[in-house]
């Protein structure tokens, strides 16, 4: 039904009239049927059963004396009978006697039953009815009758019933159209108003009484509720409008207090009482370093801690909730900020009020305490650097009266600070120049200060003692000089001193001289023994080998053996000479001009002269493109001869791989040499630049200076030679020069 | 057609009650329900004299005596057999403990015409010879039933078996019957293979 729910009241109107006015008829026309029906069944009924009493007369004979002629004559006489379709007589037995058929039917004898009985069946009526001869049941009839006649009637009837039901339908529709009129049109009329009211929310609109029934108290309750809605309506205006008065001043003042809160140097933040945060200002937002705190649980964003242990400090929020009172956090609370920094603060909550005292709500102020903290630090700092001196520092007023004497003034000048603070800074003044004070003070109220100067003071004891002092303006907070404060340090000892270091000065300068020409001589002298030694050895050299050759044949074995030694050794020498003065000649030439030194072409050269045991090892060097430098020619070959060398030499299973890097900084260049080599143990790191230092014994040859001519060189250009290495993981020889060097 | 409920019907199988003709049948069937007979005797061959016993009672039913045919209101009727019974047993069965119209009926075995109201049915057996003789001693009230020829309809009797078709029938003489002062039933007439005025 919920279709017809929406449809217009005209149409309902229409439909209920229409289904009650076919309801009716088709009530009507049934119930006439059906008691027409039930009425002619009966009529029908005594009908059947006195013709069947008169045939079943008529036939006793028939059957007494079994005589179908007779019988079937009798029965004959049912063609007077349209709807009579078959007529049959039973004998006592059940066998038939006589039958009638009704012409064109086609029809079967239906079974006598054993009394009298009229049946009703489908189209037909079954009447069995027993023939009674003289007390005895003779025979029965049966009659089989159409009940077209029945049928006939209803249809007719039903045609009837239909017409009528369509002919009134066609009535009342026309008839209902102008009658729903005088139901509708108020309805609509109201439906109308009120739409147009709802639309325009113009409450003065009225609707217009048509009629003085039901709908015209619905017009009039209609237009009074109107009435009504117009007079609330404008109250409401009203006190809409005394509310948003109301609320500008509550925004003014809220506003007021948001600029207030906005401008003062502390956080403040307000919770309501979940400890919901509902008002934050700036300030707060900095310290927290939080975007969005309104709408957040305070907890979620403050975190304080104790500074000292790194508990939680329990909420401010629930403290003051707790205790309805103002309450200050402990000392020594940091503020964990969002972002993680932590900032030392002073913290007080108090509860916000509302009517009738009852707690609406907190408000927290915090302030960020990191200067002052770093101010008292910075005071302690001072006040502990200042006990701790060994100078005397005192503070003397623009009146010159001591305002504090460190431990320092009581060891040097003798009196506790207990003594002397209060008294005139004259106390410390030697008797013969009290009048240097005053001069001083004034200057220093100039706001001079007076740089370190020697003067004579007098200790407790009388002593008299040199002193250094330095005297500088003290400032109160707001800049003015408020004293100056003395530094003065004991230099009794010092002035003592100087003498003597003068004197020791002077015997350094004479014993440097001495070293310094043994130096030379020594260097010249290796110079020469190396270069002069060559000689002779030579000799040596060249006759052993005259001998192996000229008379070879006559050794034996041990002589031959003893020569050969005599040959390995002085070529041992040569080359240890040979080392020796390239070391030794490195010092020298110090009054030679430089000349432009191609690295490039240095490690080419070096290259050349390793090349066979480069062949030899198979090794594989590659070298960064080298600076030109303004350096001795000969200092570079060995240089990276012996560094090259020593990779080659000190290599390990695999094949070399050396690689000779440069790369300039700033102030220096730096070159490398790295190996894959077998190392050096750490332990041997300085020891190997040492002269004559070899790690290998013997089964490695070398004369061990080759490290120490590199260090030579590098440190004569003012350079730096090392190696970082381990065992067993190649060596990493790095050395620097002095960007002046370069070309 | 809501109104009316549709029932099947068996039909009943017409076979079952197809009659032969024969008059064993039948005549057995008659037996059984004219008379008090006891039908445990249905397999026995049902003879023309069992029918014709039938009969004789049966006309009973269809004949208004004149009340001074019987002696008093509750007198019997009385269906006499004159000369030799050819019924046997068979007629004392079929009549034992009939009544009609109020009164029993009996059935009286006589050797010599009867006397008057003795007799309300009297069936003449064929081999008496001067039936002419006993019809017209008769008194009146007294239903006449003979046997075979026409002579006795002539000669007076008022209702005659005969065979047709091996079926037990009979004739009449209406004016015999109306001088004997007896009212045959129209129904009895109808089913009479003659009738005469």
């Amino acid at each position: 039904m919920s279709p017809f729910r929406d449809t217009p009241i005209k149409q309902k109107l229409l439909a209920i009239m229409m289904v009650t006015t076919i309801a009716a008829l088709l009530l009507s026309g049934a119930g006439i049927v059906i008691a027409d029906s039930i009425f002619f069944r009966g009529y029908m009924e005594r009908d059947l059963v006195t013709l069947a009493q008169i045939i079943g007369d008529n036939t006793t004979a028939s059957l007494a004396f079994d005589e179908p002629k007779s019988a079937r004559e009798t029965l004959a006489a049912l063609k007077a009978r349209p709807h009579l379709i078959t007529a049959c007589i039973y004998r006592a037995d059940g066998s038939m006697l006589a039958r009638y058929l009704r012409p064109g039917a086609n029809s079967g004898c239906p079974l006598p039953s054993a009394g009298e009985q009229v049946q009703f069946t489908g189209g037909n009526v079954l009447l069995s009815h027993p023939i009674i001869l003289s007390g005895r049941r003779v025979g029965t009839l049966v009659l089989l009758y159409d009940r077209s006649e029945v049928i006939k009637r209803i249809e007719l009837y039903g045609t009837t019933v239909l017409g009528v039901l369509l002919v009134s339908s066609l009535v009342v529709f026309l008839l209902s159209s102008r009658l729903r009129a005088i139901i509708v049109t108020p309805v609509s009329q109201l439906a109308d108003i009120a739409a147009s009211v709802s639309q325009s929310k113009d409450y003065s609109i009225r609707a217009r009484k048509i009629s003085n029934d039901e709908l015209g108290i619905l017009v009039d309750a209609f237009n009074e509720m109107l009435a009504g809605i117009q007079s609330r309506d404008n109250n409401l205006k009203r006190a809409l409008l005394e509310r948003e008065e109301a609320l500008r001043e509550t925004q003014d003042t809220r506003e007021s207090l948001e600029t207030t809160l906005a401008s003062i140097g502390d956080a403040v933040i307000s919770t309501d009482v979940g400890g919901r945060v509902v008002f934050a200002n700036p300030v707060a937002h900095t310290m927290l370093r939080c975007r969005e705190i309104v709408g957040k649980n305070l907890d979620e964003v403050l975190q304080i801690l104790n500074e000292l242990t790194r508990a939680k400090v329990e909420s401010p929020v629930s403290k003051v909730l707790r205790e309805g009172a103002i309450v200050e956090l402990g000392n020594h609370t940091v503020l964990v900020a969002q972002d993680g920094t932590e900032v030392p603060i002073d913290d007080s909550g108090a509860p916000i009020r509302g009517k009738g005292g009852r707690i609406l709500g907190t408000v927290l102020v915090f302030r960020d305490v990191t200067a002052r903290r770093a101010a008292e630090a910075t005071g302690k700092l001072l006040a502990s650097i200042v006990e701790s001196s060994h100078d005397a520092i005192v503070g003397i007023s623009l009146h010159g009266l001591i305002t504090s004497w460190n431990r320092g003034a009581e060891h040097i000048f003798g009196f506790a600070a207990g003594e002397s603070i209060g008294k005139a800074a004259s106390l410390i003044a030697v008797p013969d120049r009290m009048d240097d004070m005053p001069v001083i003070l004034a200057r220093i109220g100039n706001g001079e200060s007076i740089a370190q100067y020697q003067t004579v003071r007098r200790t407790k004891s009388g002593k008299i003692i040199d002193v250094s002092i330095t005297l500088s303006p003290l400032h109160d907070a707001l800049g003015r000089i408020t004293g100056a404060s003395m530094i003065a340090r004991d230099i009794s000892e010092q002035v003592r001193s100087v003498e003597r270091l003068a004197q020791l000065n002077a015997d350094l300068q004479r014993s440097n001289e001495n070293l310094k020409r043994s130096n030379e001589d020594l260097e010249r002298f290796a110079f020469v023994a190396s270069h002069d030694l060559q000689e002779p050895l030579r000799m040596i050299s060249v006759y052993s080998q005259l001998l192996l050759k000229a008379h070879s044949g006559e050794f034996d074995r041990q002589a031959q053996m003893y020569v050969d030694n005599i040959v390995g050794s002085t070529k041992r020498m040569r080359e240890l000479l040979a080392d020796l003065l390239a070391y030794a000649e490195i010092g020298a030439r110090v009054d030679e001009p430089l000349e432009a030194v191609d690295l490039n072409a240095v490690v080419e050269k070096v290259l050349q002269n390793l090349q066979a045991s480069i062949d030899e090892t198979d090794a594989l060097i590659t070298v960064d493109r080298l600076p030109t430098l303004c350096a001795f020619h000969g200092h570079f070959i060995p240089l990276f001869q012996n560094l090259i060398g020593n990779s080659i030499k000190y290599r390990s299973e695999r094949p070399p791989c050396i690689d000779i890097s440069f790369e300039k900084s700033a102030s220096q260049l730096r070159f490398a040499v790295v190996d894959n080599g077998i190392g050096i143990a750490p332990e041997y790191h300085q020891k190997i630049f040492g002269a004559f230092k070899r790690l290998h014994g013997k089964d490695i040859e070398g004369t061990g200076i080759g490290l120490a001519i590199c260090q030579r060189v590098v440190e004569r250009y003012g350079g730096r030679i090392w190696v970082e290495s381990k065992a067993g993981q190649g060596s990493k020889f790095i050395f620097t020069l002095p960007q002046e060097m370069l070309q | 057609m809501g109104f009316f409920s549709h029932r099947s019907r068996r039909r009943p199988d017409r076979s079952k009650f197809a009659v032969d003709g024969t008059i064993s049948l039948w005549l057995l069937s008659l037996l059984c329900l004219t008379a008090s007979f006891k039908c445990q005797a249905a397999e026995e061959q049902v003879s023309e004299h069992q029918v014709k016993a039938a009969f004789l009672l049966n006309f009973t039913k269809f004949v208004e005596w004149p009340e001074a045919a019987f002696g008093d209101g509750h007198s019997p009727i009385s269906i006499c057999v004159l000369g030799e019974d050819p019924f046997g047993s068979a007629l004392d069965q079929i009549v034992e403990g009939e009544v009609v119209e109020g009164r029993r009926v009996v059935v009286r075995r006589i050797k010599e015409p009867p006397l008057a109201k003795q007799c309300q049915v009297l069936f003449v057996s064929p081999v008496i010879k001067d039936v002419s003789q006993i019809l017209t001693s008769l008194g009146p009230g007294v239903l006449t039933v003979g046997e075979g020829s026409d002579n006795f309809l002539r000669e007076g009797g008022v209702i005659s078996f005969v065979i047709e078709n091996r079926h037990v029938r009979f004739d009449i003489n209406q004016g015999a019957a109306e001088t004997e002062g007896l009212k045959l039933s129209s129904r009895l007439l109808r089913v009479a293979r003659s009738v005469e005025k």
